[in-house]
């Protein structure tokens, strides 16, 4: 996975991923998305998947850690663009469910 | 850390030896190609110093010998030569040389590059050896999984296959099987994230719930609450477990699928050519602390109906569209052994191909035919019973808060406790949910059992909505425990009554109109109980039933 990509519109924070999200991306991912959790401005985050190519099991758990730390702080996450390939694979375990996804 | 210095000059030899002893190395010595390597196949050596030029066998020569003797081990080989003549430098390195000195030596060059070279060594002895220590583990975490599983696996008809292609690594994958009361079948496929050996610790829970809970016939949607209950106590936020469940019940033809996470389980009936699928519809074990709805589907099915259940590694390698294909062109006209060889055969030629080896879980039932019932009857000598009654239990509940699934175990348990052996307590499970379900079903929300037979979808919804539209009523049970007396103290036999607060039926009518021999998926509850209890009786209202257990 290539360097996330963040962006702050109004209250919502946008991070941008792109490739293979995999458990070699969890360092990566925490780094940019744990300190807009801690930002103050913002209170939803939303995470743009269009250009993820893959997503592994363990790169799901990496979203329920952040949504975990999201909730403790009332703040929402949410999914978007999702590739036709990692649709289903989102609806199996529910996460379209969990996450708001558009 | 020791180092063989192979130089047939005694001056480079004895330099060498004193400047690394003084850097804390341990130093042997050799004269020659021949005795380094004799030295080293008797007490290998961690990085060996040789001479380029040497008589009997010279130091490229020893560079071959030595890395065809090291086998898997890490040997860094320093070549100690006159000068930088390129075709030498070249013939070294493909000997297995690793780096080069030139002679004559100088103290502090040799310090650092052996210094360095040692670094190395240091750290890829610990790597090796932190790798035996992880195959070691994960030998033993597949080990126990082993443990856990066969022992169900082994009770499996023959009409059953299941199991995880074994791979060297762990990912979290489990197949089990338990029997239920009175001739069900359960099944779960559990696929835990992640890898290694904390996927495969993250299914014991799993595993451990399924097998206690399964075995007393307790509803798919607790043992579902009770797994995911474990998971999200124990394991960390990020880690979850997708699973499917099923409960198959071929005296009434009934298949129940639990599917959460897990990708489609395809039905494929006998003679049609269409496949139904389940697909997930509830979460993953281990994500919502409680779970508001867990959703189950139930669907009639027929002897030699076959079922399908895999983890998603096998649903990526071939395709959802594939399998289903696959699946359907197959059909149901070989036994399941043979496709068990079969789709180990597709899967060994796959992963050939394959770029990784994850563990592959599969499951394919096919429906038995409904075991009769006389197998189930151990006709007991009605001995007159004698002694005083030894315990009496008392129940009541109203199907609004309260399933008979879910009570009925928790009364076996207790019973366990009080010493009353397996067999007796299969075939009072048995009796007991029958005689509540009658209960509960007809006796207070006064459905009509000849609705199964439009199919046990129909039936399920009336049900939900009899139950919804329910003012309230108890269903009654009372045990007792009549043991054998002085001469005999073991327990004799256990009378049962249960009734309810509806306003009875006419069973007069329906004794005379069911025999056992009729099993159809209407009207098996009095039979049943006719056939596993003595003395059934009714009370003149009709709504209460009496019998006998012989134990």
């Amino acid at each position: 996975m290539s360097n996330p990509t963040i962006k702050v519109q109004g209250t919502t924070g946008i991070l941008s991923l792109s490739g293979r999200f995999t458990s070699e991306s969890h360092a990566g991912f925490k780094a940019v998305a744990y300190p807009l959790v801690e930002d103050p401005a913002v209170s939803t985050i939303c995470i743009d998947l269009a250009t993820v190519s893959y997503m592994d099991s363990s790169s799901l758990g990496t979203l329920l850690l952040l949504r975990e730390k999201a909730n403790a702080k009332g703040k929402k996450i949410t999914l978007r663009n999702p590739n036709p390939t990692l649709l289903p694979i989102l609806k199996m375990i529910r996460f379209d469910k969990l996450f708001e996804t558009s | 850390m020791r180092i063989l210095v192979a130089d047939d000059d005694v001056t480079t030899r004895l330099i060498v030896r004193n400047i690394l002893e003084r850097e804390g190395f341990e130093v042997s010595l050799a004269v020659d190609g021949v005795e380094a390597l004799e030295s080293f196949r008797q007490n290998p050596a961690d990085i060996v110093i040789t001479d380029f030029q040497m008589p009997r066998m010279d130091g490229i020569q020893l560079c071959r010998e030595l890395t065809a003797a090291r086998g898997s081990r890490f040997l860094p080989i320093i070549m100690l030569t006159g000068g930088q003549e390129s075709a030498l430098l070249r013939d070294s390195l493909q000997a297995g040389a690793l780096e080069f000195l030139n002679k004559p030596v100088l103290v502090d060059e040799l310090v650092a590059r052996v210094g360095a070279i040692a670094a190395m060594a240091d750290m890829q002895n610990t790597l090796a050896a932190n790798q035996e220590e992880t195959l070691g583990e994960i030998a033993v975490v597949k080990h126990l999984l082993e443990r856990l599983t066969s022992p169900g696996l082994k009770l499996m008809p023959p009409c059953f296959a299941m199991e995880t292609l074994q791979t060297r690594r762990i990912n979290g994958d489990a197949a089990c099987y338990s029997r239920g009361i009175g001739g069900t079948h359960f099944g779960l496929l559990c696929d835990a994230t992640g890898h290694g050996l904390v996927a495969g610790v993250s299914t014991f829970p799993v595993i451990e719930a399924f097998h206690v809970m399964a075995s007393r016939d307790i509803p798919l949607e607790s043992i579902y609450q009770e797994i995911n209950a474990k998971v999200s106590r124990l394991l960390p936020a990020d880690r979850y477990a997708c699973l499917i469940l099923l409960r198959l019940d071929p005296e009434v033809g009934l298949l129940r699928v639990l599917n959460a996470g897990m990708p489609d389980l395809l039905l494929l009936r006998q003679n049609e050519q269409d496949i139904r699928t389940f697909s997930s519809r509830n979460y993953p074990a281990g994500i919502l602390e409680s779970p508001d709805v867990i959703e189950v589907e139930d669907v009639a099915v027929a002897p030699g109906d076959r079922i399908f259940a895999c983890s998603d590694g096998l649903w990526d390698l071939f395709g959802a569209s594939t399998l289903q294909r696959t699946f359907l062109r197959r059909g149901t006209r070989f036994p399941v052994s043979e496709d068990q060889a079969w789709i180990r055969k597709r899967l060994a030629r796959s992963l050939k191909n394959a770029e990784q080896h994850d563990d592959l879980t599969w499951a394919l039932w096919e429906v038995p035919a409904p075991m009769p019932l006389s197998m189930e009857l151990e006709p007991a000598s009605a001995l007159e019973a004698g002694g005083p009654e030894g315990l009496v239990l008392q129940f009541e509940m109203d199907p609004r808060y309260h399933s008979v699934r879910d009570l009925v175990p928790n009364i076996l348990g207790l019973l366990g406790f009080k010493g009353v052996p397996t067999p007796v307590l299969q075939r009072l499970g048995i009796l007991l949910t029958e005689a509540l379900d009658n209960a509960v079903d007809h006796g207070l929300l006064g459905l009509d059992s000849t609705l199964k037979s439009r199919g046990f979808e129909a039936y399920e919804s009336r049900r939900k909505e009899a139950l919804s539209d329910f003012k309230g009523g108890m269903a009654k049970c009372r045990l007792g425990l009549c043991y054998g007396g002085e001469a005999r103290p073991d327990l004799h036999h256990i009378d049962i009554e249960v009734a309810d607060d509806g306003p009875g039926f006419d069973w007069n009518t329906v004794l005379q109109s069911h025999d056992l021999d009729r099993l159809v998926p209407h009207g098996r509850g009095i039979p049943l109980l006719m056939a596993l209890a003595s003395n059934f009786r009714f009370n003149e209202a009709g709504n209460k039933a009496l019998f006998t257990l012989i134990c």
